[in-house]
């Protein structure tokens, strides 16, 4: 059950990721072909692109979290047997997943404390909370999926 | 203190194998926890976002998405098919069109591997039909491709440019005057190889052949005409370079070349997303660890430390710092943690820091190929189903090469520098 809704968070980050990366592509080279053509099309352009990078960033880290993508240096892992080798992955996954539940709770701060202040950014109108918010949320979704790692470490030999 | 403790635990929770982001951070909250300063723990969410919120930084996720692009493509086998045309005759054709292949490749990329998967396969059997043997071909291969490193558009070097806060583009001109230095060592060892070996060239091409190479790879250079041309006649920044050139990536193989559909371009966009993150993830934590060792005076207290060296022995201790580091760690993380830390005292001792990124970013370069942990190593036992040791002792000759060309770039100031101050000011 959790498997599966994982699943489906998967294929929606994987999607929304590969979204953003096409449109920060497309928007960057349209705003500077318009502008050495001598028009401005949308002067937030470059902060639209921040932004999106931004959650593209934080959000899309779930992704490598979840095919144990992210890059490590892995000295150790082919001197142990099978048997301290599963018992690694759950250690690790548990500190992993409590770093990432830190990392959330200030960044949740941070972002509340800028939702609060009700700045607004110049370019694209909106808080700068939202530059902000991209962390806990990144890191609320690397929790998810380091606890599901540190579960089927436990439960899955394999 | 506060730097061992921050080191020890990264260096402890990188043993366990956590990945790198989260061992900057464990080591970053630990410290801070310990020995303070006492400012709020959400400055470092402030810090890790303000890392990546950069107007420059944007280049590098688009650099490594065209470069991905590429490597799947058509376009590195009709840039070799051009430069085989026109040097393949000669002693050591081969290879020497392997080395100028894999410099052509890295200015259309700026991400180290991606030559060893797309050109490896295309140039491995070539080069053993003709008589190198494996060791040579696999050594020369793995090298020449840590030119890309180097070559503008460098994803490396503008990661350093970033952390040191200096031009990307004068670095970028730097890069290309330390990768030229390499190209030419690893030039005069590919022939000096084949001529002690007696390896003959290939049938020598006229014109006709020539011509129809070069029509074939003219989209291909139309890649770095976009981003040089781009950058350096002040059309585009290089951030916008980058897009441009993914852009055209895309529609060049997709629609021109038809070697990826577009099934597979989606596929492929959402495989780099991945990689993006999990690169610029570490950007964002290295910024909060940056941010810490700033308040804690670190980077004042190691130029403290090496005040009394003279500027050789200063040099002499960043080599052997990046190396070490390029041997063990990712290459882009290395420069994201040691940068900010070594920067102040190479500064202060009179080192121009865009001469300071060419010979950072080349003593990560020969990280990459030098065991135990050179990543290279890893991606070649995969595309030349080779042995680790197998590999590890083709380098060899080839560390010592790169080794002659660090030394040149380390030293000899004026050869990296003259690009950049003709043509950057």
């Amino acid at each position: 059950m959790t498997g599966r809704m994982l699943d489906r968070l998967d294929w929606l980050v994987a999607g929304l990721a590969g979204a953003v990366l096409m449109a920060v592509t497309v928007l960057l080279t349209v705003n500077a072909g318009a502008r050495s053509l001598g028009m401005v099309l949308f002067s937030g352009g470059p902060t639209l692109a921040g932004l999106l990078i931004l959650w593209l960033t934080f959000v899309g880290a779930y992704i490598p979290a979840r095919r144990g993508a992210h890059i490590t240096v892995d000295m150790i892992g082919e001197h142990l047997s099978p048997g301290a080798m599963r018992a690694l992955r759950v250690v690790v996954a548990v500190v992993a997943a409590a770093l990432c539940v830190i990392c959330a709770r200030i960044g949740w701060t941070f972002a509340a404390f800028r939702f609060a202040s009700g700045q607004i950014d110049q370019m694209l109108f909106i808080p700068t909370g939202w530059f902000y918010a991209a962390l806990p949320v990144g890191f609320a979704l690397c929790t998810l999926a380091w606890l599901h790692a540190a579960a089927a470490a436990i439960w899955d030999p394999r | 203190m506060p730097v061992f403790a921050l080191a020890g635990t990264a260096a402890l929770l990188l043993l366990l194998t956590l990945p790198v982001f989260l061992a900057l951070i464990g080591g970053t909250f630990l410290s801070h926890a310990v020995f303070g300063p006492p400012v709020p723990a959400m400055v470092f969410a402030q810090q890790m976002v303000q890392g990546v919120n950069k107007f420059a930084l944007l280049a590098v996720p688009l650099f490594i998405y065209a470069s991905a692009i590429i490597s799947r493509g058509e376009i590195g086998k009709r840039l070799l098919a051009l430069v085989e045309s026109f040097v393949g005759h000669i002693t050591g054709g081969m290879a020497l069109a392997t080395v100028v292949t894999c410099a052509l490749f890295g200015a259309l990329s700026g991400v180290g591997q991606a030559a060893i998967v797309s050109l490896g396969p295309l140039v491995f059997p070539v080069l053993l039909k003709q008589g190198y043997s494996r060791g040579f071909a696999m050594g020369l291969i793995l090298t020449a491709s840590t030119l890309a490193m180097l070559i503008p558009p460098s994803v490396a070097m503008i990661l350093y440019a970033l952390q040191a806060t200096s031009s990307v583009e004068s670095g970028f001109l730097a890069g290309l005057g330390a990768g030229l230095i390499l190209l030419t060592c690893l030039t005069v060892y590919a022939v000096a190889y084949a001529r002690r070996h007696r390896i003959p060239g290939s049938p020598r091409q006229g014109w006709a052949g020539r011509a129809t190479a070069l029509r074939g790879a003219g989209l291909a250079l139309g890649l770095p005409l976009i981003i040089f041309g781009g950058i350096y006649t002040g059309t585009f920044t290089p951030t916008e370079a980058a897009a441009g050139g993914c852009l055209y990536a895309i529609l060049v193989e997709v629609l021109i070349f038809r070697s990826l559909s577009l099934r597979e371009l989606w596929s492929l966009t959402q495989e780099t997303a991945g990689t993006i993150s999990a690169l610029l993830i570490i950007l964002a934590a290295g910024a909060a660890m940056s941010y810490l060792l700033t308040l804690q005076q670190v980077p004042q207290q190691v130029a403290g430390l090496l005040n009394d060296r003279s500027r050789f022995e200063i040099l002499l201790i960043v080599n052997l710092t990046f190396l070490l580091a390029g041997m063990v760690l990712d290459p882009n993380s290395a420069i994201i943690v040691l940068t900010p830390i070594v920067l102040p005292a190479a500064t202060a001792a009179g080192i121009d820091p865009v001469h300071f990124g060419a010979i950072v970013v080349l003593n990560i370069a020969i990280g990459m190929i030098t065991p135990p942990f050179g990543i290279n190593i890893f991606t070649a036992m995969v595309t030349f189903r080779a042995s680790y040791g197998e590999i590890v002792g083709a380098l060899r000759p080839f560390i010592l090469v790169a080794l002659i060309a660090l030394a040149l770039v380390t030293w000899g100031e004026a050869l990296v520098m003259w690009l950049p101050r003709v043509l950057a000011g």
